[in-house]
């Protein structure tokens, strides 16, 4: 899986275009669409006349940020309303809709969108664009149960529909019985890509671990894994997947997408960050409390507006999660946009007005030899913090020096984050706080104090 | 009737259609499969032995203990795979709740979707699909390769290309999170079609029971398909009887065995399922002494997969005991049918 110079690309001219080309494409798009849905939905004619513009009203890229949020709840509460389930978005006759996907709400009321034909199309260019940057070509061996049923299903088949891969697709649950399943048919097939969500990889090292087969040894004609689905792989993750799977950081990629707004998202083998599609996507970044379109770099909510959707067309759409965008050229020579994930907001601890995120704690932390992704920040006043206290279990057997571990730690947080730090290392994992089998990792003691 | 000249065909001419593709696939496996190539020499038959319909009898029998003997690190399907890997388009394996080990690969070519493509939409066709519907499919996680579902989605020459219609898949496998979640869809679209099985239709109406609502209120399904597969209660008279005076329309049930890529569905008469006898051949054998049984007498399911290029199997014995009714059926089909 070799990637070579001349074929690095799925479509070249786009994704090596300079961003200022891009902007015109997104301006000229994003016309047509805000046009398109002032025209043929409920909701967003009622939203526009509510923020008193018109569609004429967007002539730059700038008047963009006039088009108000729309959030989740927006549509929940439209639906409860009016009893329309797709909350007064849907632009296209029902008969054109091709599949309804259905999000998985613990409610019992998902949240449900529609594609066309059309719309399908373009979530294969995005997923076909992020594989063939890692190397997957016609004839690539995968191995995937990273496919959950309602949201990937049509792509999960795509993929060796317009690029020929040969794939056995499986099912992603974590479930012991299962996880040995596809222990037994890595070892039969051999694959050069082995897709699945972290859990499900957790799952597979412990089936391996019962079934006393060596996962080193089983996956030795593996170059890639391919995970994320949902969950960040921060280094620390990388880090153990390593020393079970023996596939170095560098080889494990992250793969994720909003299923609402149908947008896909994945890192080459750069590794600076997911690439998003510009040309079929316009993203910003939002200051969670005044709504204020940042510049690029600066943290807050990533806000996502579709530039295609014919079904359910959707603008500056609230994901709720945390990051930055940088949009200089990567190292791969794409010049699109680069998310980095930071996690939802409500999981991060505030130190002196700064958001510190665990998934950020763990990429910087992640090499250093004995941490693990076990570990606690406390949250112990209300507002803004001094410093960082946190709990964490090391791997004792990786540390020679316990001072000059701390002292590292302490090192790397003032360096990145510019902050005083206070560790505690705790014995063994069990002293953590859990919920099911995870560890809390953002423990709010101004809570429990009540 | 999606191809009202095959599947109104006279008995004679599919007899005749069958023995020419019979000739052809013997011929086809025995040149390109180690296992049929084995089994077919240990009992001294050739291709050229098999003239007319009456002498598949001559031909072995192949059961799944035939191909777990076969299977090795370098051939995961079982000695059963006629084509270079590089034609096929999806590997899997007959998803089973239980690991059985060794996992027996099946797979498909292009060429292979599209015929499969083909007989799915006899079938939608006959379960009343039209331009327009709404159908729902529920499946649990380890069923996500089901034949019916390669059919369905497979992107850009799928059943929708040829019969435009609105689909909605949904998982059923954590109960607490995914029933709730089928019935908030299912009332919201009111599917026309909906394809689930037993033990989830009476987890849906359970739930909706509680709720002082009823099925027959809340969906109104025209035609429901409750789907065999392991682990599940099959449909019985007592529980159509039931379910169509509680949720209104047509309750059919379907057989969809994964290992030879076979699967029957009952029209909305309700009389057996169809086969396609253009694309199968379906006897009952007494596997006490490997014989067919006699016509309308219960045996065991053997399949010859008259179709497939990538992994066909020839008189492959199943676990499923049933009666085959060849009279033609009230819809106007000629087919065969299943009685189980």
């Amino acid at each position: 899986m070799e990637i070579i110079e001349e074929t690095k690309y799925w479509n070249k001219p786009l994704e090596t275009m300079p961003q200022k080309e891009l902007q015109k494409i997104q301006l000229k798009k994003l016309q047509y669409q805000i046009n398109y849905a002032y025209h043929n939905t409920r909701h967003y004619k009622k939203s526009f006349q509510e923020a008193g513009i018109t569609p004429e009203d967007i002539k730059t890229l700038d008047d963009f940020k006039k088009v108000p949020l729309l959030y989740k709840d927006d549509l929940r509460a439209d639906r409860a309303k009016t009893g329309d389930p797709f909350g007064g978005i849907l632009a296209v006759p029902y008969e054109k809709i091709r599949i309804i996907n259905a999000s998985t709400g613990t409610t019992g009321v998902p949240s449900v969108f529609a594609y066309t034909y059309d719309d399908q199309l373009q979530g294969v260019e995005q997923e076909v664009r992020i594989k063939w940057s890692r190397g997957y070509r016609p004839g690539t061996k995968i191995y995937s149960t990273g496919f959950r049923w309602h949201g990937y299903v049509q792509l999960a088949y795509t993929g060796g529909d317009v690029l020929g891969f040969h794939s056995i697709t499986e099912t992603g649950y974590p479930l012991p019985n299962l996880s040995q399943k596809h222990v037994i048919a890595i070892k039969y097939f051999k694959p050069e890509v082995l897709a699945a969500p972290i859990l499900t990889l957790y799952s597979i090292i412990e089936a391996a671990k019962t079934l006393k087969e060596d996962l080193k040894q089983i996956l030795k004609d593996t170059k890639i894994i391919d995970t994320g689905y949902g969950d960040i792989p921060t280094m620390a993750i990388k880090k153990r997947l390593e020393s079970e799977t023996g596939i170095p950081p560098e080889r494990i990629f992250d793969f994720g997408g909003v299923a609402d707004p149908l947008w896909y998202f994945g890192d080459c083998p750069s590794h600076m960050g997911v690439h998003s599609c510009d040309d079929l996507f316009l993203l910003d970044i939002m200051d969670e409390e005044t709504h204020e379109v940042l510049p690029e770099g600066e943290r807050g909510e990533i806000v996502i507006s579709n530039l295609f959707a014919e079904a359910t067309p959707i603008f500056k759409w609230g994901s709720e999660d945390t990051g930055y965008i940088e949009r200089d050229v990567c190292g791969c020579g794409r010049t699109h946009s680069r998310v980095h994930f930071l996690g939802r907001a409500a999981f991060a601890a505030n130190i002196k007005g700064v958001k510190v995120f665990p998934s950020e704690l763990e990429n910087i932390l992640g090499d250093i030899p004995g941490f693990t992704e076990y570990f606690t920040v406390l949250k112990y006043s209300k507002g803004a913090m001094d410093e960082l206290r946190m709990k964490m279990a090391v791997n004792r057997e990786k540390i020679k020096d316990m001072g000059a571990f701390v002292a590292e730690v302490k090192r790397r947080i003032k360096e990145h984050l510019n902050a005083d730090s206070d560790i505690t290392i705790v014995e063994s994992v069990s002293e953590l706080p859990f919920v099911g089998h995870k560890t809390i990792k953002l423990l709010d003691l101004t809570k429990e104090k009540k | 009737m999606w191809r009202p000249s095959i599947e109104t065909m006279p008995r004679s001419e599919i007899t005749k259609i069958q023995e020419e593709r019979l000739r052809r696939q013997v011929k086809y496996v025995y040149e390109n499969s180690a296992l049929h190539k084995k089994k077919f020499d240990k009992a001294g038959i050739k291709p050229s032995d098999i003239k007319k319909l009456e002498d598949i009898k001559k031909l072995p029998l192949i059961n799944r203990e035939d191909m777990e003997r076969e299977v090795t690190f370098k051939d995961i399907f079982g000695g059963r795979l006629c084509v270079p890997t590089e034609k096929l388009m999806l590997v899997s394996n007959p998803p089973e709740p239980q690991v059985k080990e060794p996992l027996i690969m099946t797979a498909l070519t292009d060429n292979d979707r599209e015929r499969l493509v083909d007989q799915m939409t006899r079938t939608l066709r006959m379960l009343g699909l039209k331009r327009g519907y709404t159908l729902e499919l529920q499946a649990s996680q380890w069923e996500i390769i089901s034949r019916f579902v390669e059919a369905h989605f497979m992107f850009r020459r799928g059943v929708q290309t040829l019969v435009p219609f609105t689909s909605i898949p949904i998982e059923i496998t954590l109960f607490i999170i995914d029933i709730p979640r089928a019935i908030s869809l299912t009332k919201f679209f009111k599917p026309q079609i909906l394809i689930t099985t037993v033990d989830n239709a009476q987890l849906m109406q359970g739930e909706l029971e509680k709720q002082g609502e009823s099925p027959k209120n809340e969906f109104n399904p025209e035609v429901v398909v409750h789907r065999i597969r392991p682990l599940a209660p099959i449909l019985t008279e007592q529980n159509r009887k039931e379910f169509e005076a509680k949720w209104g329309g047509k309750h059919v049930k379907m057989l969809d065995l994964q290992d030879n890529h076979f699967y029957a569905t009952e029209c909305p008469e309700c009389k057996g399922m169809h086969i396609w006898e253009d694309e199968f051949i379906v006897e009952t054998i007494d596997t006490e002494n490997g014989q067919p049984t006699a016509p309308g007498e219960e045996g065991n399911l053997t399949i010859t997969n008259l179709w497939e290029e990538a992994t066909p199997l020839i008189r492959y014995v199943t676990d499923k005991v049933a009666k085959i009714e060849t009279e033609k059926c009230n819809c106007g089909r000629t087919h065969a049918r299943i009685i189980m």
